[in-house]
């Protein structure tokens, strides 16, 4: 049963990477061909790619700095209702701003990449608060009081006694967050309005356009930056666990 | 003024899904409708219809069945001994749903791989014959996706419970004390990893049920999953279905939140 589930995992990135690499598959043949096609040449990445794959980062990127730096000052009140954080991920993100994108239209955010960094920070930012919520622990909270009391200000307390603590805390707030707006289709779609084209709304475009190998190697570099998380933080998900009969 | 600050802590998580509900609840009822006036009529006319209730009534089959066959799933890669491949189960973490839709659609189309497989295959020889599941109404592509999805996080989660609860060692006792390997993981491991579970299944569950782009690339023309529906009912350019698509929209949250309830109140 594993290897059954293995190995359709394999096929499944198999076929993706291949997909990617290659640039015609036509219909008898059970493989993509890897071969230049006819026209002779081949790009790898064309222009309208490239561009999205550096504004979504500058999108990912700001929106996670926000959203943890946020997150990590307003987790630190404890409100009763916190669990009412987890609405936002109940709730299809495409729904919520369905019925937000009236708003973003009257303040004129509509197809902007403001208002879809925007959008995205109401769903991030309840991760983060959610995320960062454990950390704040009595014993931080009476480390802060010392280091007032022995003279320091809020920032110094901040910036030399909290912020080295909460650093991996942060970090990994940061990459979780980030993988939210990289990985968001619906905010895109519906506040950017086909004006903002990051790469998922993007891999959609080319599926529609029947360009599957394009569409393939977005998914691809969409891809990376998850897999390089994952392979940092692989010992952290998986543990090392002490398995019987091993 | 610090009384009020985790109310003002809390107003960027709560006010989006407020504003919204308000606003799509008298959108549903006429109320700032450029062609009609206040009206109960669109609510009538969802109530009335057995599409929506066909949409909800599928959009709950397809994420049960999705988030049990993955459970299950994952937990007999869990039974088996650990290997090597455990990155490997892992890696659908790092594509997004989009991605998913798109990849399992060349996988399981007409024209897709197992497509060409089988007709490469004597006993598959129409192209009919071969085309799997994707438009198909069971939602076979659908929850076949979702369940890909779904396993690496379940299996990460039961693993580190596995670890936490020292099942193993538990195993091994019951083993000792002559229980047979299967009858100790049913009636030991089993109940625990369930438990320690509910709640990440049924987040999972409401995910599932929230999940948008692998139905819209996967899914049959109808019946369609609720979030799909609605989408096309507000993006579509006949202004009479948009006030219909918003009271979807109410029925979905409501929905969404009497499921959730139970997430909300247990502390654990």
């Amino acid at each position: 049963m594993r290897w059954v589930i293995l190995f359709n995992f394999t096929i499944i990135f198999g076929l993706l990477l291949l997909l990617a690499i290659s640039t015609q598959w036509s219909y008898p043949n059970l493989l993509p061909n890897i071969h230049a096609s006819a026209k002779g040449t081949f790009k790898l990445l064309d222009r309208i790619l490239l561009k999205s794959i550096y504004q979504s980062l500058l999108l990912s990127i700001t929106l996670a700095s926000l959203a943890t730096i946020f997150g990590f000052f307003a987790s630190r009140y404890a409100v009763r209702f916190s669990r009412l954080a987890l609405l936002p991920f109940l709730i299809a993100p495409i729904i919520l701003m369905a019925s937000l994108r009236h708003f973003f239209i009257t303040i004129g955010l509509n197809n902007t990449w403001g208002g879809v960094l925007i959008g995205q920070f109401f769903l991030a930012y309840p991760f983060a608060f959610i995320f960062l919520h454990p950390f704040w622990s009595n014993k931080w909270e009476e480390m802060m009081m010392t280091s007032q009391e022995l003279g320091a200000n809020l920032f110094h307390t901040f910036t030399k006694i909290i912020g080295p603590i909460a650093r991996p805390v942060l970090t990994l707030c940061f990459f979780h967050t980030f993988l939210i707006s990289w990985f968001d289709y619906g905010t895109a779609l519906i506040i950017g309005a086909g004006q903002v084209k990051t790469l998922t709304v993007l891999v959609y475009q080319y599926v529609q356009e029947a360009n599957i190998f394009l569409a393939a190697r977005a998914s691809v570099i969409i891809g990376i930056p998850a897999f390089l998380l994952l392979l940092i933080n692989k010992h952290y998900i998986l543990g090392k666990i002490p398995f019987y009969g091993s | 003024m610090k009384k009020y600050i985790p109310l003002l802590v809390f107003f960027p998580i709560v006010l989006p899904f407020i504003v919204g509900t308000v606003y799509s609840l008298l959108k549903s009822i006429g109320f700032l409708d450029p062609i009609g006036s206040l009206t109960y009529l669109h609510w009538k006319k969802i109530l009335v219809s057995p599409t929506t209730y066909i949409t909800i009534a599928y959009s709950i089959y397809i994420a049960l069945v999705s988030t049990v066959i993955s459970f299950i799933l994952a937990l007999t890669l869990l039974f088996h001994k650990p290997s090597k491949a455990n990155l490997l189960v892992l890696l659908p973490l790092t594509l997004p749903p989009i991605s998913v839709g798109f990849i399992f659609f060349q996988l399981l189309s007409g024209h897709g791989f197992f497509a060409r497989l089988f007709t490469k295959l004597p006993i598959f020889n129409s192209l009919f014959s071969a085309d799997l599941s994707t438009q198909s109404t069971h939602g076979f592509a659908i929850i076949m996706a979702l369940t890909f999805m779904t396993i690496p996080v379940f299996y990460a989660f039961l693993r580190k419970i596995f670890a936490e609860e020292r099942v193993g060692d538990q195993i091994q006792i019951s083993r000792e004390l002559g229980a047979s390997r299967w009858h100790s993981i049913r009636k030991i491991a089993l109940p625990l990893l369930i438990q320690r579970s509910q709640f990440l299944i049924l987040l999972y569950f409401v995910f599932a049920l929230s999940s948008y782009e692998i139905p819209l690339l996967l899914g049959s023309q109808s019946p369609k999953m609720i979030t799909v529906y609605i989408i096309d009912k507000i993006q579509k350019f006949d202004l009479a279905t948009i006030p219909e698509g918003f009271g979807l929209m109410i029925i979905y949250s409501f929905l969404i939140i009497l499921i959730g309830r139970w997430l909300f109140q247990n502390p654990k």
